[in-house]
């Protein structure tokens, strides 16, 4: 799991170009109803939820610039979107020591940076030893690379990485890392240099344009090095990417409905209130899909540092009293899946035995009662030891989703005789009083990332200030799966122990978890490439327009 | 009764709606309430809190069993609506309140003493008069924990500017005017000046300023409200209601004309009343 917050706003602006594996039936579209080469004159127009606050991918913590890096730097390899395996990009191939701790990259010998030089062993040493240097804002990221112990170059085009533990996540963490220029970022202060600005990189988008809040326009690289790899011949078909910085939800659906955007990730409110209707579908494609690691999870969880929280059988009956079903009914036109753990059903890492706790206050008040919890004084508050059962829950302000979900258990929970009280905060506050574990319970979500490694929420070494683990969830034995799954690197005997782990949370009910996030997306018809959708995802990188449909390039002729 | 009849008719046009929205104010738990007590009160039988999750609908358009439609969590929008007008009118009159005692203690004490008080309370009431208060207030509000008595103070915290400023001047008026001279040479204690001579004397601008505050306070409520800053979550406020429109003003304009209208309704008739007795009680603005 990527650094909550980072992981939280990826949530939000989840990008094409990321992860997926089955479409909605329903839209049915003719891939066939053209001819001819993709034009190569035409603009994508995309959204951004808000202004990034620099363009450097190694020091930006915002997430909201994701789309872009992609677009502008080269990362040693890549995720094939179609299918979800690991690809070559500035690397031609790569080798990894049986001991699991070195690995090689063997660097393209025709890969070019914006500026016409030649990529080389020295940029991929200089752009991760950033990291580690203590004048570089990289705080963030330093986590995750603490076993990385040195970056070797043994030629100009081979670069070795050193580790201090094999780790199932490594080649996903030095794969998917951007390589800057050496000869340009090594110049002056790195936190301040120009180039925060203005990106210079080595991939098929040059930054044009950031009118600061407004937009950020990226032009084709003309030079491109990688068109000539022949399996990306038909790729980058766009000249220009824009995207649009609107901060309100409702404002960017009304300039994507009005053409103004071309593309974008709905959050499922959205999804099923403001893009439905044949018109919408006749114009916009309108995909729900599903990626091995999903989209993330909506969960509550209890501070188990709380006493009343620290009994099983009040979780999974505190779980029992969330109306999930009706949430999903009323408020998401059953759109949504519920959740049953930190990972998406489906998944091999999940037992599939394990069934979503249905809404059952019947059952929850048996087993409060088994716990002590009756209505002694008859005030209808459930009571034990003379204490009601009252409690507070936080969540941030910044979506009604959230708050409407608060609302919603708060009900449920009056019904059966429990108060709680909700407490709606900036994200700041709210950040420090659950690191701080000055919270009773809280509302939040997780992102996910490819092959996430559930290790920085629930080990119980991670309930430290700054880990993941705000709940202090502490199991033995789920801490014993944890350490071991990291150094598993076969895949088939770490999911059994996930499915293990997996099936140890669902009995001890830390979290309500709550939904899953459904990967979604709207976009115009007039792209084709859409579809099919792959492992992780719609390609954006292959997505084009057929001649006749294009929109912006005739604009510029005239 | 001619001098009722010199009354304008906007007067008692807006005086009516004054008192129906107090009446209003004062009514709402027999007008919406989920208590299941009285065959004819309350009217409505929903409360503004409770959320019937698995009754009805949520944003439902109105009908005859909910006359203003639900909300997002499928709340009895007319129940909220009424104590949202309640609760708005409440609170502004605790915070006009607060703000008049305040404000004329302070201003009297500048005015009645002058010197060196009134210099530095003078400057006091500059720093705080020329700050971008509501800015000030959402910093406050985002950082301090969301309840009433934040709130009261975060909207007091700058109100009380303009009563001081009327007590103060009409202070500076009159205490050098013959019956305060008079009072003084009879030998009347300072306290005695002060309270019997001084400040009945003052008052009138501060009564004509209150409807005008009212409706800015009421205003300025919902705004924090709408803002996410405003009263406690789940309290019923007009704010709140407006908020939710924000998201869903294409499929439940219910949420947006109702509690729009109300604060419209609201604002508009203080406003006027305010203008009217101002008109009745200043001979400069008769015609």
């Amino acid at each position: 799991m990527k650094n909550e917050f980072y992981a939280l706003l990826i949530l939000v602006i989840l990008l094409p170009l990321t992860a997926c594996n089955k479409s909605e039936k329903a839209s049915a579209i003719n891939e066939s109803d053209y001819s001819g080469p993709p034009v190569k004159n035409d603009w994508m127009i995309s959204w951004l939820s808000a202004n990034p606050d620099t363009l450097n991918p190694v020091l930006n913590t915002d997430g909201y610039a994701t789309q872009i890096f992609p677009l502008v730097f080269d990362t040693l390899l890549f995720w094939d979107a179609m299918t979800g395996k690991p690809t070559g990009r500035l690397a031609e191939s790569w080798k990894i020591s049986d001991s699991g701790l070195e690995y090689d990259f063997f660097i393209r010998k025709n890969a070019k940076f914006h500026d016409g030089s030649p990529v080389t062993a020295e940029d991929v040493k200089f752009s991760f030893d950033l990291i580690k240097d203590p004048k570089v804002d990289a705080a963030h990221i330093q986590n995750y690379f603490q076993s990385l112990k040195k970056v070797e170059v043994i030629g100009p085009y081979q670069v070795r990485f050193y580790l201090s533990e094999s780790y199932f996540r490594h080649l996903i963490m030095l794969g998917l890392y951007e390589v800057l220029p050496k000869h340009i970022y090594a110049k002056g202060d790195f936190n301040t240099l120009p180039q925060n600005r203005a990106p210079v990189g080595s991939g098929p988008y040059i930054l044009e344009k950031w009118d600061q809040g407004r937009s950020i326009e990226l032009k084709r690289n003309p030079d491109y090095w990688g068109l000539s790899v022949p399996e990306w011949k038909d790729s980058y078909n766009f000249e220009r990417i824009i995207f649009r910085i609107i901060m309100e939800e409702s404002v960017a659906a009304m300039a994507l409905k009005k053409g103004e955007i071309d593309i974008l990730s709905p959050n499922p409110n959205q999804y099923v209130k403001d893009f439905v209707g044949p018109e919408f579908e006749s114009k916009y494609y309108r995909l729900k899909y599903s990626t091995p690691d999903g989209n993330g999870f909506r969960f509550i969880g209890w501070n188990l540092q709380r006493k009343m929280f620290q009994s099983k059988k009040v979780r999974q009956a505190l779980a029992m009293l969330l109306p999930r079903e009706e949430i999903n009914k009323k408020m998401y036109k059953e759109l949504m899946t519920l959740s049953v753990g930190p990972l998406p059903q489906g998944s091999p890492k999940l037992d599939p035995s394990i069934k979503p706790i249905p809404y059952d206050q019947e059952a929850a008040l048996k087993l409060l009662k088994e716990e002590g919890w009756t209505d002694s004084d008859g005030d209808g508050l459930l009571d034990k030891a003379g204490q009601p059962f009252k409690f507070e829950i936080l969540f941030t302000a910044q979506s009604d989703e959230v708050e409407r979900i608060a609302l919603i258990y708060r009900e449920a929970l009056r019904r059966a005789g429990i108060q709680m009280d909700l407490k709606a905060l900036e994200w700041t506050v709210f950040l420090k009083d659950i690191t701080e574990g000055n919270f009773d319970t809280h509302m939040m979500a997780w992102g996910s990332s490819l092959d996430s490694d559930p290790y920085q929420i629930w080990h119980s070494s991670q309930s430290v200030k700054g880990g993941s683990n705000r709940i202090h969830y502490k199991n033995e034995r789920v801490d014993e799966i944890l350490t071991i799954a990291r150094t598993t690197l076969d895949e088939t005997k770490r999911n059994k122990l996930y499915q293990e782990f997996s099936r140890i949370l669902a009995e001890e009910a830390p979290y309500v978890f709550v939904f899953e996030r459904p990967n979604l997306l709207v976009a115009s018809k007039r792209f084709r490439g859409v579809l099919p959708i792959g492992v992780l995802g719609p390609d954006g990188d292959k997505f084009f327009t057929p001649p006749g449909l294009e929109l912006y390039g005739k604009l510029e002729a005239q | 009764m001619r001098f009722l009849k010199q009354i304008p008719k906007l007067a008692w046009i807006s005086g009516s709606f004054v008192f129906l929205f107090v009446l209003l104010t004062i009514c709402a738990p027999w007008i919406a309430n989920n208590a299941e007590t009285g065959h004819f009160f309350p009217l409505v039988k929903f409360g503004p809190e409770t959320a019937d999750i698995f009754e009805t609908e949520f944003l439902a358009a109105p009908d005859q069993v909910h006359l203003m439609g639900t909300d997002y969590v499928g709340r009895d929008v007319f129940a909220r609506l009424v104590h949202g007008i309640s609760n708005s009118l409440y609170f502004s009159l605790a915070v006009v309140a607060i703000c008049l005692i305040l404000g004329t203690i302070i201003g009297g004490i500048m005015g009645f003493f002058g010197g060196w008080i009134d210099l530095v309370l003078s400057r006091v009431m500059e720093i705080i008069g020329n700050f971008p208060i509501f800015l000030l207030q959402l910093t406050l509000l985002a950082f301090l924990s969301q309840g009433y008595g934040v709130l009261l103070f975060v909207m007091t915290l700058a109100g009380w500017i303009p009563y001081c400023r009327f007590v103060r001047a009409e202070f500076f008026k009159l205490r050098n005017q013959e019956f305060v001279l008079a009072a003084k040479a009879l030998g009347a204690s300072r306290t005695r000046i002060f309270f019997r001579h001084l400040l009945p004397n003052s008052l009138t601008p501060v009564i004509i300023y209150v409807p005008f505050d009212l409706s800015s306070t009421i205003i300025s409520l919902g705004a924090l409200s709408f803002l996410g800053f405003g009263e406690p979550i789940n309290v019923a406020s007009l704010g709140e209601l407006l908020k939710q429109a924000k998201d869903h003003f294409l499929d439940a304009w219910w949420l947006a004309v109702f509690p729009g209208g109300a604060l419209f309704l609201m604002t508009l008739s203080f406003s006027l009343f305010g203008a009217s007795i101002r008109d009745l009680l200043d001979p400069r603005y008769s015609d």
